[in-house]
């Protein structure tokens, strides 16, 4: 019974939050099948492409991946500490009618929470 | 240094090796002179990473920057402190700290069981061996920490200034400590079952071990959770990240094997079981460090991609097999000789506790591995953030809370209904009135007014309990009240040792149940303006800018608060832009954010800077966080709890011989 009961909740659990991982270009080529749907996107911060009006805190931005494809992100909250170009982050959140990544969160995966941060800044 | 640093890793490799395969060796032909050699040799281990840590140690202090890790993780700035905390900032160091430590708790295993457990002694010695065996491997092939520059820079990349916090000195080596004293009891347990003593020797070898695992744990897992709080500026202190989880899955599996134990030093059941969670709990400790470390699963802090999670995931897998294939040849040898009385006997209640411990830890597993399962299995990568977690845990939480509360109260074996009813009516009278006082006081949402009875319930049976130890004691030895509370306490440390954990943990449930009532808000203002937010006002009265060292610039800003219209005092949230100098030299700017929190026991006011603009307005974010303070006093009350229960007991030798001489 407890059994049954803990599986139950797991299993809603996983209905109500899941929310699907894509990369910029597996979301760039769906296009508007993807629309309303909630996603997590993983990508790098585009060099130079960083707006922010701190007063209103709303920030926009482009991600981009390997495949050099990119995705224009909106972002109203709090810019986190760590944010910055080249930078790996996570957005959750939904792709709008605007064709643009309306976040409702933004992780900044500091490389580690033990590892150094900006590592773009070693040589190579 | 760094030469003699190096050497003593490669050398601690061999001595390692040999501990592992000579005492079984010994063993088998009987030849105890070679056990004896290899117990040698693991201290040898211990002394050659000794050794390893101080020349790591001097390389930080001194600021040698030809080494990698040294460069990567300090600078001339960095405050002495934080340089030697340096030693477990990176995942290298941390592998050496983690050998150092389970040297330091082998040699202790060692000394404290020179007459004891003889026959046991091989095989911990062996299996102690193998789990160091790792580490060294990882040390000399996978992670060297003292590798070496490309070339000489004149000064460090610096600490993440994020890490730049004393919960950082404390947390991860707690953690670390907790994990590796778990080695222990798996050692203990593995070792009965290779030499099939299967009475409970092992049990009671570690069982100090185990809580004090368990405490490490406990603590390791608040401070992380408080320097969340404080430092990350998100204003909460649990996001359910994979690498939280990771900590916290052992625990809830620990915490169900420090139960189960009782039932069978008490009435020898239970058997198979305990020696499954040992091995469940040990592999977790060892799953979590896989996954954080492999980029199998991608969090928010997981470590650079290297080879040190193949070598987990290898010795992983090991540990499955090994332990499996004891416990199934074994189990028909550990079939219980006593059977259950009652479904109400204490023993099937804490049965019961442990199954949903057990569920407890697989659904935060199922949670936190649910993409890779989804890939699998749909070829889709599916993640499930925080509600998947609070919508399982919550029941799960509150179920276990309300245990706290019932275990306690069953007799062992069957017990009367007369029995219950006296045990259960006062506490029950008392939550029904504090249920209704909550009630009338504005808690009228289900979810928060059944924890808080709950709390209440599980509160009033300890008290009473406690409360009913003292007259009695205060009677038959004609002591006052408080001398019979301490005598009571001391003389049976660990049953009042666990009674206060439980208190602990009713009062960190009073401190998560905050978090429903929690509220935030945020806005941009100039001087002069205010914030509002429930029954506080702040008002934003000035910022101050200075420039404390080269690799530094603080911008403080003071807010007036007030509450019910009455002044309490100033916060002073920072923004602080720290300077990291790259491999040229040049300054990199990073900035963090100190937010500044107000607290008091009924909530926490939690004020970020967020940004300033060039019109002097600026941008904050401020939490009302109800009753938080009481997670961390709950916490370490569980841990003055678990303290209390590992403290030498002479009477609880000696009951435990007279219970054994009269069986």
């Amino acid at each position: 019974m407890l059994v049954v009961a803990i599986g139950y909740l797991i299993f809603t659990g996983v209905q109500v939050s899941s929310s699907y991982y894509y990369t910029v270009s597996e979301v760039v080529s769906m296009g508007n099948k993807v629309q309303g749907a909630s996603l997590r996107l993983e990508g790098k911060v585009s060099p130079g492409s960083i707006q922010a009006d701190h007063g209103n805190l709303n920030l926009e931005f482009d991600i981009f991946d390997d495949s050099e494809k990119s995705m224009p992100v909106v972002y109203k909250g709090i810019i986190p500490d760590l944010f910055q170009e080249n930078l790996d982050v996570v957005v959750e959140g939904t792709v709008g009618q605007d064709g643009k990544f309306h976040a409702d969160r933004l992780l900044t995966s500091c490389p580690s929470k033990y590892e150094a941060a900006a590592q773009d800044t070693s040589p190579n | 240094m760094n030469e003699i640093g190096e050497f003593s890793l490669l050398l601690a490799l061999f001595f390692a090796t040999y501990a592992m395969v000579v005492p079984v060796i010994g063993d088998r032909l009987g030849k105890w002179q070679m056990v004896a050699s290899a117990e040698y040799a693991l201290v040898v281990v211990f002394g050659l990473h000794i050794t390893a840590a101080i020349c790591l140690l001097v390389a930080l202090y001194s600021g040698d920057f030809t080494l990698d890790y040294v460069y990567s993780y300090t600078n001339r700035d960095l405050n002495w402190l934080y340089k030697l905390s340096a030693f477990w900032a990176g995942q290298k160091g941390s592998l050496l700290f983690w050998a150092l430590i389970l040297g330091f708790f082998a040699t202790i295993v060692l000394l404290q069981n020179r007459d004891r457990n003889r026959t046991l002694m091989p095989y911990v010695v062996s299996i102690i061996s193998a789990t160091l065996l790792l580490f060294c491997l990882l040390t000399v092939f996978s992670a060297p920490v003292f590798e070496k520059m490309p070339f000489i820079p004149s000064d460090g990349h610096g600490l993440n200034p994020m890490l730049q916090n004393p919960g950082m000195i404390f947390h991860p080596p707690t953690l670390y400590i907790g994990f590796v004293a778990f080695t222990i009891p798996f050692a203990f347990a593995m070792s009965a079952m290779i030499t099939r003593n299967f009475g409970d020797i092992w049990i009671r070898t570690t069982r100090r071990w185990t809580i004090f695992s368990w405490l490490f744990l406990t603590i390791g897992n608040l401070l992380g959770a408080n320097w969340a709080y404080v430092e990350l500026g998100w204003g909460g202190y649990w996001a359910w990240d994979p690498v939280e989880n990771a900590s916290f899955m052992p625990w809830l599996t620990c915490t169900a094997f420090l139960h189960s134990v009782m039932i069978q030093e008490k009435k020898d059941m239970l058997k198979i079981w305990n020696v499954t969670l040992v091995a469940i709990t040990f592999a977790l400790t060892i799953f979590g460090t896989f996954i954080t470390r492999s980029g199998l699963i991608s969090s928010v802090h997981s470590f650079g991609k290297t080879t040190v999670g193949v070598f987990f995931g290898l010795f992983l897998i090991g540990v499955i097999i090994f332990s499996t294939y004891l416990i199934i040849t074994r189990a028909s040898d550990l079939k219980s000789s006593n059977e259950l009385d009652s479904v109400l006997s204490r023993e099937a209640s804490f049965m019961f506790n442990n199954l949903v411990l057990l569920g407890a830890a697989f659904a935060v597993l199922w949670g936190t591995i649910f993409p890779v399962i989804s890939e699998l299995i749909r070829g889709q990568k599916i993640t499930v953030g925080p509600p998947f977690f609070n919508q399982v845990m919550v029941p799960i939480g509150l179920l276990l809370l309300l245990l706290t509360g019932l275990c306690p109260l069953i007799a062992w074996r069957k017990s009367t209904t007369i029995n219950y009813l006296k045990n259960f009516i006062v506490p029950i009278a008392i939550t029904f009135i504090g249920a209704i006082t909550i009630l009338f006081n504005g808690i009228t949402e289900p979810l928060p007014l059944a924890s808080f009875t709950i709390c209440i319930f599980v509160g009033s049976t300890i008290v009473i309990e406690i409360m009913r130890g003292i007259v009695s004691r205060a009677k038959t030895a004609e002591e006052n009240y408080i001398k019979a509370l301490i005598n009571l306490f001391w003389r049976n440390k660990r049953r009042y040792g666990g009674y206060i954990v439980h208190l602990g943990v009713v009062f960190f449930f009073v401190g998560l149940t905050g978090a429903y009532y929690n509220t935030e808000t945020e806005k941009t203002i100039s001087p002069g303006e205010r914030i509002e937010i429930k029954n506080y006002v702040l008002t934003y009265y000035k910022y101050d800018y200075t420039k404390p060292n080269e690799t530094l610039k603080k911008l403080k800003a003071t807010l007036l608060v007030e509450r019910d219209g009455e002044k309490v005092g100033y916060v002073q949230p920072e923004r602080n832009i720290h300077f990291s100098k790259d491999i040229r030299g040049r300054l990199a700017p990073q900035p963090t954010s100190e937010v500044a929190i107000y607290t008091t026991p009924k909530e926490d006011l939690y004020v970020i800077f967020a940004s300033l603009n060039e019109d002097e307005s600026a941008t904050f974010k401020v939490h009302i966080n109800p009753l938080v303070f009481w997670v961390w006093v709950g916490g370490y009350i569980m841990g003055f709890g678990s303290i209390l229960a590992i403290w030498p007991d002479s009477r609880e030798k000696k009951r435990f011989l007279a219970r054994h001489a009269e069986a």
